[in-house]
């Protein structure tokens, strides 16, 4: 950029020049200069024009009088490409680390909390009388304590993410399918954020007894979904991470075994998180991060409710009154500490719009509907929160005797 | 759509270049390049391409007028057709651009003196590449009426040469007289050679920015977010990090569009020369954005007085070139004070040339150029004066030797650092290989071409596209 002193601008300079390697000058081939001793790469004359001798020269390039070896270097260099690409896919597909195509022939290196309560409901003795569906939020209302309250036979089918609507749709066909003639009561946590825009979240297309219900493809199911499922995962499939990590899973498959088997541990048979014990350390670190992910959230993607997510939270709820249930509805709670940082920025909008919205279906649906919002309709502990939306089981009682309070119990289903 | 995307690469690359080939010369062919460069540009956000076409348009107009007027007495109304053809083209780079930058300026200077509300804010979505078709089509109203190049022979050539879409999104700056001439040629034939030069260029620049420039970043990203926490050591990776990714990602990038140029029978300029071999700032910018150095310098510096009067002059017309130059990367205060560190830089060097102060020895030279671009750089990256500052006192060893929580990052980046200092010191660039169609080569380039591919799947955007 602006020389004082420029050299002469076809002149190489520093050590490119030095070693005469630099920019050719005119004359030289594939310098573009007005000199007609310089054969253009075209047969064609360059255009006549004042255009001062360029600064720059054009790129090295091929012999072009050799265009059959170009030809073979072309073929070769897109060939050695698609073989090298193809062996990845092919070693990706067959390993499928991550359960993306659903080939099952290896156990996957991240088993998904739904692959792990997919196989709980499939190994329950008897069906559940009584679910509890929701997020994250909900994983630690147990089971335990809900039939001690109710007497009901209960199982956690919460599962982690924002917007899971689509989730509560997929777990409620999939018990149906597991269980078809049993006729379930449920609890719904449904958080303020369940209706953020969102895509179906690939922990959920990767699990193939779900992702059946939201439109995902896997194998098993055909070679049309199987090329869908490809073309949906094809970031993952064609990527050296994958690879390695396929690599891994085929060298160490019983360490693969055994890492699945600590995370199954987690959640235990009745669908709850295992309890873990708070600590002020633990609150210190993910507070902040619930400040910032929400923040982020409301700032930038929590704009409006998403139509999609409204369909699956009616078609979810329409199939449980199918079903005779009457569903206990319940907006989760936030930690007030957050609640206060997010309420500017959007939370109390949306909150009036959700709450808004939930209470004008209850002129087409059947259930009840708790605002459970604001912790202090219950007896919370302030101190009992792992970050800003996650409670332990210290508040999760509380909540679940408010919510039967409220409820007056849960409405049995007619089937029973 | 990313140049470094599947849907590019696998898809629209090769569907273009099969279509660009087959398609008969002249105007059909024309016409097919103006469609697909719309609908590459369109894929970013279609809302623009009325305001892409209009203000290149007004260029075209400009210079249809500004060639019939070379007669005598018309050099007033030349001038002031000119002058509106740029003003133009300011406008719109300004508002779109700069005008937050701007507002929020003016408010910080009536907040200090306690005055006045604030002005209303306008959320104003920058047009992509707006920075680079702006001044390509500067250059051609200038280099018509300067009768450097003759106006496009047709609507349909200028369209296709400013609507381009290799460099459409982040360069390089190609000019009417280098690029759209080429275009008028009429007697393209297709060659193996150039699929073959083109491919080679391709893979050359994919593969810096997938297995170099992006396998730095995230260190490099995280470093800068620490940036109250550096010591000497995590400031001084960061600062290298930092220096070797943009590099290697820019220059990844120019060459990426020069090998796609190449497929369909075009010849981009040169981007990147070796910049860290430079042996002093004016080398330094011989070597790094060559077109847009050669634009500031035809267009600004040129006009300003060059380095044609006294010391103190060139001075003054290095300090204004660069200091727009600074501001024509963003709208910030860092962009400002990088572009003011690389004038006073400049100003430095050529005091000390005069008086005959600068080292005799080429290494010094070259390390001395090298520490000054680094430092440049941390003003460039930061996300705020204070962020920059930060960087800098800890790479001055202000905040102890190896910083908090950010040596964990170290081994890696320290491996990249030292592989990329290796490689931008010794190697040569990828101006200085002559491709030739041996299998070796081949199998070489398919392996790179292959691997940087399938690094696609977390793919991130070339870093001068925010430009």
């Amino acid at each position: 950029m602006t020389p004082p002193e420029p050299p002469h601008p076809t002149t190489p300079s520093g050590d490119a020049a030095r070693a005469g390697t630099g920019p050719r000058a005119p004359g030289e081939p594939g310098c573009p200069s007005d000199s007609s001793e310089v054969p253009p790469i075209d047969d064609a004359p360059r255009p006549v024009t004042k255009l001062k001798p360029r600064l720059i020269p054009d790129p090295p390039e091929m012999d072009q009088a050799r265009g059959g070896r170009a030809f073979v270097f072309v073929l070769v260099l897109v060939l050695v490409t698609a073989l090298i690409m193809g062996a990845v896919l092919t070693l990706n597909v067959i390993a499928d680390p991550y359960g993306s195509v659903g080939t099952h022939l290896f156990p996957t290196v991240t088993t998904s909390d739904r692959t792990v309560k997919a196989d709980k409901i499939e190994q329950l003795e008897e069906p559940p009388e009584l679910v509890v569906l929701g997020s994250s939020r909900s994983m630690r209302y147990e089971p335990s304590y809900l039939e001690e309250k109710t007497g009901l036979r209960t199982f956690n089918a919460g599962v982690n993410g924002i917007g899971g609507t689509a989730d509560a749709w997929a777990m409620t066909q999939f018990i149906h399918e597991v269980w078809p003639d049993s006729s379930p009561a449920y609890i719904w946590l449904v958080d303020v954020e369940s209706f953020v825009p969102f895509e179906v979240g690939a922990r959920t297309a990767n699990e193939p007894r779900l992702a059946q219900y939201v439109g995902q493809a896997s194998v098993g199911k055909g070679a049309r979904e199987l090329v869908r499922a490809l073309w949906e995962n094809r970031t993952t499939l064609l990527s050296l991470d994958t690879a390695r990590d396929s690599v891994r899973l085929l060298l160490y498959r019983e360490e693969a075994k055994s890492k699945q088997s600590k995370y199954r541990k987690q959640i235990l048979d009745d669908g709850v998180l295992k309890q873990r014990k708070w600590s002020e350390k633990e609150w210190k670190r993910r507070f902040p991060n619930s400040v910032e992910r929400y923040s982020n959230l409301y700032k930038n993607v929590y704009k409006k409710m998403d139509p999609t997510a409204e369909d699956y939270f009616e078609k979810t709820i329409a199939f449980m009154n199918d079903q005779g249930a009457t569903p206990l509805i319940v907006l989760s709670p936030i930690n007030p500490k957050l609640r206060k940082v997010l309420a500017p920025l959007g939370w109390s909008v949306r909150h009036k719009q959700v709450a808004a919205y939930i209470e004008s279906q209850q002129e087409t649906y059947d259930f009840i509907c708790i605002d459970m919002t604001d912790p202090r309709v219950f007896d919370f502990d302030p101190d009992e929160w792992y970050d800003g939306v996650h409670m332990t089981t210290v508040n999760t009682r509380p909540a679940i005797d408010h919510i039967l309070e409220e409820a007056g119990g849960v409405p049995p289903a007619h089937g029973e | 759509m990313l140049l470094n995307s599947y849907s590019f690469l696998l898809i629209f690359l090769p569907l273009v270049v099969v279509l660009y080939w087959v398609i008969p010369r002249g105007y059909p062919r024309l016409l097919f390049l103006i469609a697909a460069s719309l609908v590459f540009y369109g894929l970013w956000d279609w809302r623009f391409i009325p305001l892409l076409l209009g203000t290149t348009l007004v260029d075209w107009v400009a210079g249809h007028y500004l060639a019939r007027t070379e007669d005598e007495g018309a050099s007033r109304r030349r001038k002031l057709l000119l002058a509106a053809a740029v003003a133009v083209n300011l406008a719109v780079l300004g508002y779109f651009k700069y005008r937050g930058f701007f507002v929020n300026s003016l408010d910080g200077v009536f907040r200090l003196l306690g005055a006045g509300e604030p002005f209303p804010t306008l959320k104003v979505l920058l047009p992509i590449g707006i920075s680079f078709y702006t001044f390509a089509g500067i250059s051609y109203a200038v280099d018509v009426y300067r009768g450097m190049i003759k106006p496009a022979k047709s609507v349909i050539h200028y369209l296709a040469w400013v609507t381009l879409f290799p460099y459409i999104l982040a360069g390089p700056i190609i000019r009417y007289g280098h690029v759209g001439a080429q275009l008028e040629r009429a007697q393209q034939r297709f060659r193996w050679a150039l699929i073959g030069t083109g491919l080679f260029f391709l893979v050359m620049g994919l593969a810096k920015k997938m297995l170099v420039a992006d396998m730095m970043a995230p260190y490099v990203n995280q470093l800068f977010s620490h940036h109250a926490h550096l010591g000497l050591l995590s400031g001084w990776g960061a600062a290298l990090g930092y220096t070797l990714q943009l590099y290697f990602d820019f220059s990844g990038y120019s060459d990426m569009a020069v090998g796609i140029a190449i497929m369909i029978g075009l010849r981009f300029p040169q981007n990147f020369d070796s910049p860290y071999k430079a042996v002093n700032p004016s080398d330094f910018w011989r070597r790094w954005h060559m077109t847009l150095s050669g634009w500031l310098r035809d267009y600004l510096f040129i006009p300003l007085g060059g380095s044609r009067g006294t010391t103190l002059l060139t001075v003054r017309n290095l300090l204004i070139t660069f200091l727009l130059g600074g501001l024509w990367h963003g709208p910030a205060w860092t962009f400002v004070a990088w572009g003011m560190l690389w004038g006073i830089y400049q100003s430095v060097h050529v005091v000390a040339k005069k008086h005959g102060f600068t080292p005799k020895r080429v290494w010094l030279n070259r390390l001395l150029t090298f520490v000054a671009a680094v430092v440049a750089w941390v003003f460039f990256r930061a996300s705020s004066m204070r962020a920059a500052g930060d960087v800098l006192l800890a790479m001055f060893g202000f905040n102890g030797v190896g910083g908090e929580d950010t040596l964990k990052v170290a081994p890696m980046l320290a491996a990249f650092i030292v592989g990329g200092l290796l490689w931008v010191n010794f190697l040569p660039n990828t101006w200085e290989i002559k491709p030739e169609p041996k299998l070796r080569y081949a199998l070489l380039l398919g392996l790179l071409f292959a691997a940087s591919l399938l690094a696609l799947s977390k793919p991130s955007a070339f870093l001068y596209v925010q430009f």
